[in-house]
């Protein structure tokens, strides 16, 4: 009999038997999703939005969907943690430009161009995760992370970002492209495929 | 908006970011549905935003979690299967393992009532054996009188037929299944809830539907298999009636010394699944006690086990704890089959 498998395993096991658990019930299953990606959507939710107060709301948010829509998450297309990452930063994007659109663009931007570059790349620095994963964002040129982080930590758009950083919003664009490749080749390399 | 595969392409990365508008995400989920390649790369780019987003991990205050939990439950109820509506109750679990049986004897041919089943006994004197604890179900329930054999001087559990074809055999099941069905869905709670004695063991009138049912199922899987048949398939509520009857009596019934006062938790997936959490010796805790030993399986499977149709070491799924104490549980399990056999065979009442 099998023991029960964290989800840093590279077997997918733990994803498929907790979701069947989930479906099934199990408010122990919710505990363990909780423990083991709590820290991951909390904190997501705290870098977008800036709030720990909001932050709290998303991620009560996000485990409740969960809970009570097991089935909407397919083992077979992406890993658990996607799928709440996912939830999480589109909750929380979609929360920021609520509360966006009722400030000033000028000084929204002000505000942006003024902090981000230099929080963005503290947020990169602090709380380090696994190793591997760590490496790939480390290794994105800086031009590309910065522009990658704008637009998944600040929701901003590429013709955000181009304003921004003071570029055209083509090499925006090719910036988050390059970025995001890079980080799916590096994680393949790594043996993080799902 | 066009849903040109190009310009779908060159949305992909803003799509995955949710940077797009209503309309843009919707026309890209739409082509997604349609074009499984860019969907795999939408899946792709998720994980490697998963990257950036492990860089932000902090854990939550503690005082979160409780409130996680108080709002998940209250729109969900922890203990049962999400695609299972309310469960059958006992008269209603008898009654479709009672139409799963007779369906089945109705497809047998005469040469398939002489397969031997794994008691090593033909199909016939297993559908004659059913016919006899019905005959005395119905007596308990007060349907009809006991009928007393002369010559064994107790009431007998075969059914004092004598032999007849087949298919005779198999009306005069169906006409008593039939009859102590209509009967049981014809009841209301306190009648379900009333105290009833079958082989010298006390149930509720509820839970002696139940337990009728678990063996009309599984020996009707027992004749399936003899002859070759499909076995049957039960609904959601039949399934999740079953198993959380045999949990119940399963933890009341488990008291071995070393684990008075331990807690488990058992839960069962697919379709009727559920889960539920108790103490040894029968209390049932709370959905978020955290528990001594956990066992996850099949629903399907576990019933089988509690049946004895599948051994315990053979059971797929996964064991979380306090390994005896899980022993306990499985082995205890089966011993509810053996003692309905067994009281068969001695001809108790």
């Amino acid at each position: 009999m099998r023991e029960l498998m964290t989800p840093s395993s590279p077997d997918r096991e733990w994803d498929r038997t907790v979701r069947a658990r989930l479906v099934a019930g199990d408010a122990a299953a919710l505990a363990d999703c909780y423990g083991q990606l709590g820290a991951y959507v909390f904190g997501l939710a705290v870098r977008i939005l800036r709030d720990r107060g909001r932050a709290q709301d998303i991620t009560q948010d996000v485990f409740c969907f969960l809970w009570e829509r097991p089935d909407s998450f397919d083992p077979d297309r992406s890993s658990l943690r996607s799928f709440v990452g996912m939830l999480a930063h589109r909750r929380s994007v979609d929360l920021v430009r609520r509360l966006e659109a009722s400030k000033r663009r000028e000084h929204a931007y002000g505000s942006l161009a003024d902090t981000i570059p230099s929080s963005v790349v503290e947020s990169v620095q602090a709380g380090m995760a696994a190793e591997r994963v760590r490496r790939a964002v480390d290794q994105l040129p800086d031009e590309q992370r910065l522009a990658v982080m704008l637009a998944y930590f600040r929701g901003r758009t590429f013709k955000e970002v181009a304003e921004i950083l003071g570029i055209p919003e083509g090499t925006a664009k090719s910036r988050i492209r390059l970025a995001l490749g890079r980080l799916s080749r590096s994680l393949n390399a790594a043996g993080v495929t799902r | 908006m066009s849903t040109d595969r190009q310009q779908i392409e060159s949305l992909l990365e803003e799509y995955a970011l949710d940077l797009l508008d209503h309309d843009r995400s919707t026309a890209v989920e739409e082509a997604l549905s349609a074009h499984p390649d860019l969907r795999q790369r939408v899946d792709e780019l998720r994980l490697a935003l998963t990257a950036l987003g492990d860089h932000a991990a902090e854990s939550p205050p503690d005082q979160l979690w409780p409130h996680v939990v108080e709002r998940a439950l209250t729109a969900r109820a922890a203990g049962r299967d999400r695609d299972t509506p309310a469960p059958a109750n006992g008269p209603e679990s008898y009654a479709e393992t009672c139409d799963a049986l007779g369906s089945l004897l109705d497809r047998l041919g005469p040469d398939q009532w002489r397969a031997m089943t794994t008691y090593d006994i033909p199909v016939v004197e297993l559908v004659d054996h059913l016919l006899a604890v019905e005959d005395l179900t119905g007596e308990r329930l007060g349907l009809w009188e006991p009928r007393v054999d002369p010559a064994e001087g107790h009431v007998s559990l075969r059914s004092g037929v004598g032999y007849v074809q087949p298919e005779e055999l198999s009306r005069k099941l169906k006409d008593r299944v039939r009859l102590i069905g209509s009967h049981g869905l014809s009841l209301d709670q306190s009648d379900l809830d009333r105290p009833v004695e079958l082989h010298g063991l006390s149930f509720s009138v509820e839970t002696l539907f139940v337990v009728r049912a678990f063996e009309i199922w599984s020996h009707t899987e027992d004749i399936a298999r003899a002859t070759s048949q499909p076995l049957p398939t039960l609904s959601g509520p039949t399934l999740h009636r079953m198993a959380s009857t045999a949990t119940r009596l399963l933890a009341a019934a488990l008291d071995p010394p070393r684990s008075t006062g331990r807690t488990f938790r058992l839960t069962l997936t697919g379709t009727g699944g559920g889960s539920w959490v108790y103490e040894v010796g029968g209390a049932a805790l709370p959905a978020v006690t955290q528990t001594d030993a956990t066992l996850v399986a099949d629903v399907v499977d576990f019933c089988r086990l509690f049946a004895d149709r599948v051994e315990p070491a053979r059971l797929t799924g996964q064991r979380l704890g306090d390994t005896e104490l899980l022993e306990d549980l499985l082995v205890t399990a089966t011993a509810f089959a053996d003692f309905g056999e067994a009281a068969d065979r001695r001809g108790d009442r």
